[in-house]
């Protein structure tokens, strides 16, 4: 099914995307960052324009400049235009934050980069970082936490005293400013709550750098997957570092509500039982739709620790997934994806197949095949995997007059092109397991009189 | 981290330096009324959105397999990367990734055309795919067109697109008989289902003369090219069944309709009927010197007047005129009386349309340096004033270059789509025409908006497009606006 095995290294990805478009889309993250960028102008549509169709909420484009690179600036020596865009862009739109990305044949001239952007960080008022954007290696997270890296190490940590009771979260891939990011900050600000916590930033969260650098109050920082890699400087900030995985799916919010629990020295009999009171609200809603799905199988493409907690959500509304497309690769893969889920005390099915950065092709196929035999009755991916899919429903799922007759494509994640939050839709914590249900019960039942 | 406040100072020292520096780079790009073009985003970015039985590989590093939104893309499936890594690229090995990539999709996918496309690290290092290609052509029949695309030679949108098509109309051509009987059977059949759902009485012998006429190829000196034209609604307008009047038939609409199959069979038809014949002058002589094609020039066929000009022109050229005029008569007339009950009560309205502002690749985008929808929007009474993208200090040349093309409108000249809502509050407009990132904007302004390029063609979109303008013009009464 797909490409061969030996063709299959050269077919595009599901997930195509490389550093320059992680780092777009964290610059995006910080409404008053600016990404300068010193690449090839075809470069640009790895950033902005790929952000841009995600996100109906605010255009990436307003805050991206280009230094205009061709084949004579990069014979008379490239770098030397940073200074003049950098200071240019200042000027114009006096932002926090400059990031300068550049890409892999501009690295290969041997100029100095480096340099050249730590001189025009001394001629604008605003720190200006450089992110090497090679795409030979790499992908769309290991973008996204290079500039959260920039970002921490600005953070004023020795000058500002950690409060007691005060915790920041770090690793939130926030990609958008529309409603379902808004919807997990309430939900993550609840969950602090629950273990007599004060959430005071999180890293990153479409807040403003001098918001961000509130993160210096926190005495604990709560890292989610996307930054476990940056434990070490995270370590080195003084501050009590706590990796976790995703609350996502209401068996993984629990574990992880316990382990934060736990891990700050709180009652954890009182969390536990926290837990269960909250899980009991989200699963006496899911409940509707759950017994109603018996026998249903799933597919999930999402990255690593996502896929997790998506797993998760499905297998408790009785949608265990058969088929999981783990879209990264720098968040550890299928080892990293089983023990998250065993982390949580769940398990893959026997029969489910776990592709790694599958081809789109592959994908697709896979995803058909799994429909056309009716063994997939909902899927949960981004616009790209599902592209192509959320137009062809395929009717007569189940027979029964009671069953869901339906397929249900669900848009998540990135990019979301397809789907757009007006409303709160969160997908972390419990009442993210109650929305993606709401959701999956339209999809499936809504054709019904 | 320190938050910049109002009284910081940027060192004016660099000042002196930066500005000639700035201004030098922006007016290096402002020589066209195009935004400059990526080769490789942009074909990969058309390619992908055609159909067919074809294969495109990017011979580069992974990430260049990201430089359009493939997600999007009906045929991503279809594109493969060699996929370079950093030690392939400084050493200069990238001929072997290539050719095991070639051979696999030749072997594993066997397409009817693989296209290689080149990529700046490529360029960079000066290599040639042209012997790998060469070495692995001469074992099959499969056609496998190089070209050396890539961002370091900033080239223009139309440059690129001309070059694409030049070379998807260069490969071999299928026979007559085989091309387009799918496209014009599906056309019939559509046409027969809505003829019967208008008249149930439609004897069962004409449904079947319908369709059966779509089999038969139409004779070469009645059929003609459409270039240029909308991707929507020039199918579903009346064209075709007005052109059936007087015996022509639409072979092609080039490029939006086109898969692999109908570049293939550009060769079939009498005419091309061009929107803006300067954006295609490789292809034009193409089909001129090796198929004897001449091509006629039309306005993209949008508003009254210049729909009546598109329609002329093809009437003039299988001189059919007056024909076509008597067919045309019922809804030239309708939608005359629409156009000047509308001018009398929207006259005048401040219009700004945008310009410049994209990247897009599409054919009639490009058009006329993208003003192809002035004429439809200037017949209506607007008070219209072109907001142009650029460095305001170019001005001058944007001028000169509007003046070359009889354009006389009122201009404002913006940096970037950020200063677009204070442009559009001081402005007073009432209404924008603006590229579709530009929502945020026009709502900070309270300008409702709609998309450039969102007019619908022919005869058949005069009335939607005043239905569209009217319903705009309300909104525009009742719209509080932000704060811009």
């Amino acid at each position: 099914m797909g490409p061969s095995a030996r063709l299959e290294p050269f077919a595009l990805k599901a997930h195509h995307y490389g550093r320059i478009s992680g780092v777009s889309m964290a610059v995006h993250s910080i409404p008053d960052a600016f990404l300068l960028l010193h690449t090839g102008v075809g470069c640009k549509y790895k950033a902005a324009a790929q952000v841009s169709v995600h996100d109906w909420a605010r255009q990436p484009h307003r805050r991206e400049g280009w230094t205009e690179v061709g084949d004579a600036a990069l014979i008379r020596g490239a770098a030397q235009r940073i200074g003049p865009y950098v200071r240019s862009w200042y000027d114009r739109q006096r932002p926090g934050l400059i990031i300068v990305c550049t890409a892999s044949h501009l690295e290969m001239a041997g100029e100095d980069i480096a340099g050249a952007v730590r001189r025009a960080d001394a001629t604008v008022p605003c720190p200006v970082r450089y992110v090497h954007g090679l795409g030979f290696e790499g992908d769309l997270y290991d973008g996204y936490r290079a500039v959260l890296s920039t970002v921490i190490d600005e953070i004023p940590w020795s000058e500002v005293p950690p409060e007691k009771g005060c915790v920041a979260i770090v690793g939130y891939p926030f990609d958008r400013y529309e409603s379902d990011h808004s919807a997990n900050m309430h939900q993550l600000r609840g969950l602090v709550r629950e273990v007599g916590q004060d959430l005071v930033a999180v890293l990153l969260s479409g807040q403003p750098t001098a918001r961000l650098a509130a993160a210096a109050r926190a005495e604990t920082l709560l890292v989610l997957p996307y930054a476990h890699d940056l434990a070490d400087s995270l370590a080195a900030t003084g501050r009590r570092v706590v990796l976790t995985d995703l609350p996502v799916g209401l068996r993984c919010t629990a574990a992880w509500l316990d382990h934060v629990a736990r891990s700050l020295g709180a009652d954890h009999r009182k969390a536990a039982a926290t837990a269960r009171r909250l899980s009991g609200y989200a699963d006496r809603e899911v409940n509707l739709v759950r017994t109603r799905l018996v026998g249903g199988r799933s597919a999930v493409f999402a990255e690593t620790p996502l896929a997790a907690g998506l797993s998760d959500l499905l297998s408790g509304l009785n949608l265990p997934p058969v088929l999981v497309g783990l879209r990264d690769r720098s968040l550890g893969g299928g080892a990293a994806f089983r023990k998250g889920l065993a982390q949580a005390g769940l398990d893959l099915r026997p029969d489910a197949l776990v592709l790694e950065d599958p081809s789109l092709w592959t994908a697709r196929a896979h995803l058909r095949d799994g429909i056309r035999k009716r063994q997939i009755l909902a899927v949960l991916g981004s616009a790209a995997e599902l592209g192509g899919l959320t137009e062809g429903r395929l009717a007569d799922q189940h027979d029964g007059g009671s069953q869901a007759h339906r397929f249900a494509p669900l848009i998540l994640g990135f990019p979301s092109s397809g789907h757009h939050a007006l409303q709160s839709q969160p997908t972390y914590g419990f009442g993210g397991a109650v929305t993606v249900a709401q959701r999956l019960l339209d999809a499936l039942f809504s054709g019904q009189s | 981290m320190p938050e910049p406040t109002a009284s910081d100072e940027e060192p004016r020292r660099y000042a002196a330096d930066d500005e000639p520096f700035w201004k030098k780079q922006e007016a290096r790009v402002a020589g066209q009324l195009g935004q400059p073009c990526c080769t490789l985003s942009g074909m990969c970015t058309l390619l992908g959105a055609m159909a067919g039985d074809f294969a495109v590989i990017i011979h580069g590093e992974r990430d260049c397999g990201n430089s359009f939104v493939h997600h999007r893309m009906a045929s991503a499936e279809r594109f493969f990367c060699t996929c370079l890594t950093d030690d392939e690229i400084t050493t200069g090995r990238v001929d072997e990734p290539l050719e095991r990539c070639l051979r696999a999709v030749l072997d594993d996918l066997a397409p009817n055309v693989v296209i290689v496309l080149g990529t700046c690290p490529i360029t960079m290092i000066g290599a040639d795919p042209g012997s790998v290609v060469k070495r692995v052509a001469a074992e099959t029949t499969t056609p496998i067109l190089v070209l050396r695309t890539g961002g370091l030679n900033l080239s223009t949108q139309a440059d690129m697109v001309d070059w694409l098509y030049t070379s998807l109309a260069g490969l071999p051509q299928v026979a007559r008989d085989q091309a387009g009987w799918r496209r014009r059977v599906s056309s019939a059949l559509r046409e027969t289902a809505m003829a019967l759902h208008a008249d149930a009485a439609l004897a069962p012998q004409d449904v079947r003369a319908r369709v059966e006429d779509a089999f038969v190829v139409p004779p070469l000196d009645r059929c003609v090219n459409l270039i240029g034209l909308p991707a929507d609604g020039v199918r579903t307008s009346e064209l075709e069944a007005v052109l059936r009047t007087v015996d022509i038939v639409v072979t092609g609409l080039y490029p939006f309709e086109a898969d692999l199959s109908g570049w293939r069979s550009i060769a079939h038809a009498a005419v091309n009927v061009v929107a803006d014949r300067r954006l295609y002058p490789r292809l034009l002589a193409l089909l001129d010197q090796d198929h004897g094609m001449p091509s006629v020039e039309v306005p993209l066929p949008i508003g009254l007047d210049q729909t009546l000009r598109f329609y002329g022109a093809i009437g003039d050229f299988f001189d059919v005129r007056e024909a076509l005029d008597r067919a045309l008569a019922p809804q030239v007339e309708a939608a005359r009386a629409r156009v000047e009950a509308f001018r009398a009560q929207a006259g005048n309205t401040r219009v700004a349309m945008g310009i410049r502002m994209l990247n897009n690749y599409q054919a009639d985008q490009l058009a006329y340096e993208g003003l192809g929808d002035v004429e439809a929007l200037a017949e209506l009474g607007f008070d219209l004033t072109l907001l142009i993208q650029g460095p305001p200090e170019e001005r001058p040349r944007f001028e000169q270059m509007l003046a070359a093309l009889g354009v006389t409108l009122p201009i404002h000249v913006f940096p970037s789509p950020w200063s677009l809502a204070p442009l559009l509050a001081e402005g007073r407009y009432q209404v924008a025409y603006l590229a579709d990132h530009s929502w945020e904007e026009a709502q900070k302004a309270g300008v409702p908006m709609i998309k450039s390029r969102g007019l619908a063609p022919l005869l058949a979109g005069v009335e939607r497009n005043l239905d569209v303008l009217a319903e705009l013009l309300r909104a525009a009464d009742q719209s509080p606006g932000e704060e811009a």
